[in-house]
Order: structure tokens, then sequence, then C-alpha cells
């Protein structure tokens, strides 16, 4: 019995916290809001520097391991060749990391950053329009991916080609060695736990509106939280179904859909919308982008702006932090066999790009409508964010079938979402066993998608996003320890075990 | 091996750290001393002639020890002198009285012995003078720091050859820990392995021989450990620098005689 519990310490601890956590949100949403407000000020106020300055070192972190000696070290045995095509890998990354967020801001943020800009910036200018679509970028550019790359590396390291479990603990051993199995290594695997399932029922919940909204939009009927509760109902038991099929199935043809879903509407925007338009304003971003990038990673803005800085960027990698363990977790897992370039390469590079043309794409409509068409769009979508692409839709022809096919991709992209972070949370709470029982798939699936519900019910959502973001703090410490850790375990393969086949073949025997 | 010590002097030593510097390399077997002053300057005759009857003081010293000593005075740049002075008067290694230096003199002043250990590339005894309280006539207690590498050639024909005299040995080894758990078990034992092989080219020398793998900085490590068995002198081995954050910060075994409280012998 003990023993038992022994095993299960981190599913039992991390349960009991989230329910710590989600019933004072059922039955005290305000109290827990403003509790969970304080902490993400100060955590902002005081920290917001290390965020930036973290975001941009796991960035030269990763470029460094790219182009150096250790950048042929393959994640995985020498022999392993990459378990997924490469259509079936950029697939499922995309969706893991930045997916349903880049649907419910793709039109939404160039729009608010247009009419809110820093108060330096006069609204609604040309000057904010220039400075919407840069930050656009910016914000889910190269720095979400840096964050993710390093948690992945790491995790992928340890596991396929160190043999360790892939837990977020493990890759701490050549750190605290044999403490990773006790109450240091619980902590670390639990705050992963605790990150993880703060940022995916937010995630549930706010895409649960999102659909509902689109489904309003389409079908033009009132929405209530019945609507919501119903989408929840159904995506939960398609996830379910997903999960318990085994990633290699589910997830990969999920992924593959979406990818294909996606890569429509963004076809059809680029061909009907505004394509000159649209591709001006790519080449003239990339360019603010590209020149500005070392400027934007490390400005606070302490003179001027701080506020705005606050609200978006620091918050987004905060966010992006909180994120890393299932992300990470995720991508490590269908990352196995390649190599450390390939996969910094890949990762960084074609996301990243697939993300300036979405944003190019749908923003650059919307400013088309907005300022050469004179449609008073803007407003419309930073009163309510998360029907921006229906209301961009409006002004397009084949309006339904466009609106179903986002509903469609919407769903697909939650489906994926949430049936990853259910596999990843069974995964931390099983030890890192990659096929973890279906019964604690079945517990996470369900709290995950209870917990969604009851706080929508409740008002308590927003406060447990605040919560996932408390959860980041702590987080960038162990990023940035689990660098250090990395960097040691290759030091280490390269300097005393000369690097490679022998270790190989010494494993084979 | 260790017959012939050139010992650098500004003079300024106390005598009877001298004298516990006779005895002590008196049992290394050395049978000759080389008392180099070297002067920055130029000097006056009657400063000359202090200069020489100083030394011929501190040749009495090691003279009543058993030791021949002879004197050299010279001009230039002190640690260039003292090296290429080594290697004139044929000397086997270079022993130090050292004087503990401070943080700021360490790292921005630094002194003449700082430039011998890092310009030097010959064997170096820093000898540190446990004073009237730590005295101890015999060497009891040695530590070798080993890298399980090339510096082990070096080293080891001094421990099968000089009559440290010490009961005991203790092989050290401080390591990175490998990346998991089972590497880092196969390492172990291979380390082991190797130690033994050093444990039993000693065999006879010593009364006692341990063996220590430690986990962790190897500059911290070695001084935690010397500390805690008391040693009377760390042995180490030298090897080129080639990493360029240790041709900034130095080696180990430039480090060390800042950090452990018994003399340090550096084999390069």
């Amino acid at each position: 019995m003990l023993a038992q519990l022994k095993n299960n310490i981190v599913f039992v601890i991390s349960l009991f916290m989230v329910l710590a956590f989600a019933v004072p949100g059922i039955f005290r949403p305000d109290e827990l809001f403003a509790f969970a407000t304080y902490l993400h000020e100060q955590i902002l106020e005081m920290f917001g520097w290390t965020y930036l300055v973290a975001a941009f070192l796991f960035i030269i972190f990763n470029l460094y391991l790219a182009f150096s000696k250790y950048g042929s070290i393959k994640l995985g045995l020498q022999h392993e060749k990459p378990q997924f095509s490469y259509f079936g890998w950029f697939s499922m990354l995309f969706a893991a990391g930045m997916g349903i967020g880049l649907i419910f801001w793709g039109v939404a943020e160039p729009m608010s950053h247009y009419l809110n800009p820093p108060a330096y910036i006069e609204d609604a200018s040309g000057e904010a329009a220039r400075f919407a679509m840069q930050y656009s970028f910016f914000h889910w550019g190269i720095q979400p991916w840096a964050i993710y790359i390093t948690m992945s590396l790491c995790i992928a390291y340890f596991s396929f080609r160190r043999g360790m479990p892939p837990l977020i603990s493990s890759t701490f051993y050549p750190l605290i060695g044999d403490r990773i199995y006790g109450p240091v290594g619980y902590l670390i695997d639990i705050l992963g736990v605790f990150a993880t399932i703060f940022g995916i029922v937010t995630s549930l919940g706010l895409g649960a509106m999102q659909i509902t909204s689109g489904l309003g939009e389409v079908f033009r009927f009132e929405t209530g939280f019945f609507v919501v509760l119903t989408v929840i109902g159904v995506v939960t038991v398609l996830f379910m179904i997903s999960t318990l099929t085994g990633v290699e199935k589910g997830i990969q043809i999920l992924s593959k859909t979406n990818i294909v879903l996606a890569l429509t509407l963004l076809g059809f925007m680029l061909v009907v919308g505004p394509t000159v338009y649209i591709f001006n304003i790519l080449t003239q971003t990339i360019a603010d982008f590209s020149s500005g990038f070392l400027s934007m990673s490390l400005s606070t803005n302490p003179f001027r702006g701080y506020e705005w800085t606050q609200s978006w960027t620091l918050f987004y990698w905060a966010w992006w932090i909180a994120w890393a363990p299932f992300v990470g977790l995720f991508v490590a897992s269908i990352s196995r066999g390649r190599t450390i370039s390939e996969f910094v390469a890949g990762a960084m590079v074609v996301p990243v790009l697939l993300t300036f043309v979405w944003f190019s794409a749908f923003g650059g409509a919307a400013f088309d409508l907005e300022l050469n068409q004179q449609v008073d769009i803007a407003a419309s979508i930073a009163d309510d964010v998360s029907v921006g692409l229906f209301l961009l839709y409006e002004h397009f022809p084949l309006t339904p079938v466009l609106s179903i096919i986002t509903i469609l991709l919407l769903s697909v992209f939650f489906i994926t979402s949430a049936d990853s972070a259910t596999f990843v949370l069974s995964m931390m709470t099983s030890r890192g066993d990659l096929h973890p029982p279906a019964w604690k798939k079945l517990v996470w699936g369900l709290v995950i998608s209870g917990t969604a519900a009851v706080l929508l019910y409740a008002g308590g959502l927003e406060a447990l996003q605040k919560m996932a973001i408390t959860a980041a703090l702590p987080f960038t410490l162990i990023m940035l320890l689990m660098c250090v850790c990395l960097l040691k375990g290759l030091r280490y393969e390269m300097n005393v075990e000369g690097f490679r086949a022998d270790r190989d073949q010494n494993q084979n025997d | 091996m260790l017959k012939k010590a050139l010992i650098p002097l500004s003079l300024k030593e106390p005598h009877f750290k001298l004298t516990d510097m006779a005895a002590y390399i008196n049992q290394f077997g050395t049978e000759t001393v080389c008392l180099c002053h070297i002067a920055e300057s130029t000097y006056s005759e009657s400063e000359r002639l202090r200069t020489e009857e100083s030394l011929h003081a501190v040749s009495e010293i090691f003279r009543k020890k058993g030791i021949a000593a002879e004197t050299v005075i010279e001009r230039g740049e002190i640690a260039s002198e003292v090296c290429r002075q080594a290697h004139q008067q044929g000397a086997d290694y270079i022993s130090i009285p050292w004087k503990k230096k401070n943080f700021i003199k360490r790292s921005i002043l630094t002194s003449p012995d700082i430039d011998i250990l890092r310009i030097c590339s010959f064997p170096t005894l820093i000898f540190k003078s446990r004073g009237y309280l730590g005295a101890r006539s015999v060497l009891d207690t040695m530590v070798y720091a080993t890298d399980c590498k090339e510096a082990d050639k070096k080293v080891l024909p001094y421990l099968k050859s000089v009559p440290f005299g010490a009961e005991t040995l203790y092989f050290l080894h401080v390591r990175d820990r490998a990346p998991d758990p089972e590497t880092d078990k196969k390492r172990q034992e291979h380390l082991l392995q190797k130690i033994a092989k050093l444990e039993d080219a000693c065999r006879g020398r010593f009364q006692n021989i341990e063996t220590i793998l430690a986990i962790g900085s190897i500059k911290n490590r070695i001084t935690r450990k010397s500390r805690k068995f008391e040693a009377d002198l760390v042995v180490i081995g030298r090897n080129e620098k080639k990493k360029p954050m240790d041709k900034l910060l130095g080696s180990t075994a430039e480090s060390l005689p800042h950090r452990v409280n018994c003399s340090v012998l550096i084999i390069t």
C-alpha cells in the first residue's frame, strides 16, 4: 500500500492541489481572483525583466547547441531514425505549441495593438498598425519556440539518449544526482503538473467559449452556459477517444487534419484576400521584426510604456514558460531520433514562418478592411476578441463555410491540446511511463474538463490563468538550471565518453 | 627526483618558516638547495653586501639540516628569472615559501609567487608552514588529486621514487556526475579500476592507501577533502591549459595553493 502510494505520490499530491485551488475558484471566485491578481501583478512588477532575459538566453542557448559540436548529437541512440515524418512532426509541433491561440489571436492581437498601443504611440495611426504587426510577430515568434525547444531538448536528451524516464526531474540528474528520486524531484514534477493543468484548463475554457461564439455567429443563436457545457462535453468525449488510442495514432491524425484545415484557410485568405497587401505587410514586418529583434527582446521600457510591456510581452513570456512543461514534454516525445541541430532548426524556423504568414494574412486582411475600405472592424474585434476571425469572414465570400472550417479547426486544435495534455499529465504522474495506465488518462481528462466547466460557470477561469503565470516564475529558474544540466550532460558525453557509436555499442552489449 | 631545489627568496621570509621548510624538504631526499634572490631594480654595493649576508644566514639554516646550499643573486623580472635560473642551475623543482595572498592581491595586484606558478613549467612545491600550533615534524598524510588521465603519467614516477615518508596516501578523484545513473555507476567502476592500478604501483611505499571518489567542483572538493583528512601535502599534476576559461581563470593547480591549508606539490 505504502509502496503504491510512493509510486503515485506525484499523482496524489497534484490531484489534491488542483482540487485545493479549484474549490475556492468555485465557491469564492472573487477572493481567488483578487489573490491571483495580486500575485500575478507582484511577480510581473518585480520579476518581469527576468522573463525577458531568460527568454533571450534560451534563444542563445539553442543556437549555441545547434551550431556547436553538440549539434550532431542525436536525441536517441545513434542508429535511431525519427519516429514521425517531417509533415507529421511539424503538424504536431504546431498544434501543440501554438494551435488554438493562433486562431484566437490571429486577427484580434494586431487589432488590439492597433487600437491600444503603448502611450508613446498614437492609437489607430499608421505607426500603431506597423507596431501592431511587429509585436504580433514578436509575441508569437522566436521566443515562445526557444522556450519550448529548451524544455524539449533537455527532456528528449535525458530520456531518449540517456535512458531516463521522460520527466522534468530526470534532467536534473547531473546536478542533484539520486535526489531526483526524492522530495526535490517530486517538487519539480508537481510544479510541472501544476502549470500544465492550470494552463490547459484555462485554454480549454477560453477555447470552448470561442467555439460557442463561432457557432452562435454561424447559426445565429443565443449562446449561454448550457451551450458551452455541451461543447466541453462533446470535446471531452472526442479527446478521450483520441488519447486512449495512443499518441502515434490519435494525435498524429488529428494534427495532420489540423494543419490541412489551417493551410486551407490560410490559402483562401492569401488568394481571395488582399494578396499584394498581405505580402507587403509580411515583407515590411519581417524587416521591422529583424531590425528591432534585439531591442524588442530586451526592452522592459522602464521610462515609457512599461504597463503595456507588462500586460502584453511579459504576460506572454510568462504564459509560454507556464506552457513549457506540457509542450516541452509532448514535443520531446515526438522528436526522438532527430539530431539537436535538426530539432532546433526545424522547431525554430518552420512554425515561426508559418506563424508570420498567418498573422500577415489574417491581420493584414483586417487592416485592409480597416484602413483601405473604411470598415470599422478593429473596434468590434477589440470589444470581443473571441469573435475576431468570424467578424473578418463576414467581409469575404463563403462566410458560413469559412466559419465552419474555423470551428472545426478550433475543435480539432482543442482536442489535440487536451489529448496531448492528458497524455503528458498521465505520463508525468506515472514516473515517466510512456504508456501510462488508461485510468489515469481518464481521471486527468475528467479533471481538466470538469474544472474548466465548473470554473466557467463560477467565473474563476481568469484567476486560474493568473495562477498558471505565477507558476511560471519558479519554472523560469528550473528551466535555466535545466540548461546547465543539459550542457553538463553533453559536455560529459563529448569529453568523457568520447561521443558516439561506442556508447551505442555499449548499450547494445 | 627532487634532489635539487631552487628556492626563490625575497629575504623577508621569517627564519622559522625556512627552518620548517628545510625539515620538510629534507624528507623528500632533497640534497641541495639553490637560494635565489632576484632584485627588480639596481642597488648599491652596500645593499648587495647586505643581501649576500642575508642569503648566507639562510644557507646556514639548510646546512644545519644536512642540505647543501648555494646562493644566486640576479636582477630582472622575478618570475621569468626564477624559471631561467631553475633551468640554468639544473634544479629538479622550485620550492616556494608561501605567503598567504588576499583576494585583491590574487586577482588584481598579483605577486611573484603567483607569476612563477603561472609561467613556470617546473615541478613546484608550495610550502606552507603549519606554524607552532600545527607543527608536525614528519609528513603523515598525503592526498594525490588524480585526474585519472595524462597527469598520472607525470606524477606516478614521483610517488614511486620520492621518499615522502607519509603513512597514508589518499587517491582523490573529483569528477562530474554522469548524465544518467547507469553511466554514472559504470564510470565509477571504471575509475576505481584505474585507481586500483595506481594503488598497486604505490603499494609498499605507504602503509595505508585509500581511494576517494567525489563529485562536484574540483577545486572545492580537493580543498574540503584535504582539510577533512588533515593532509600535510596535496600532490597534483598539471596539464597544458587548453580551454579559454582555464587560460583566463587559471588552472586547478594554480588556484589550489590559495585554497588548501597544507603544502602543495605541483608536478608538470
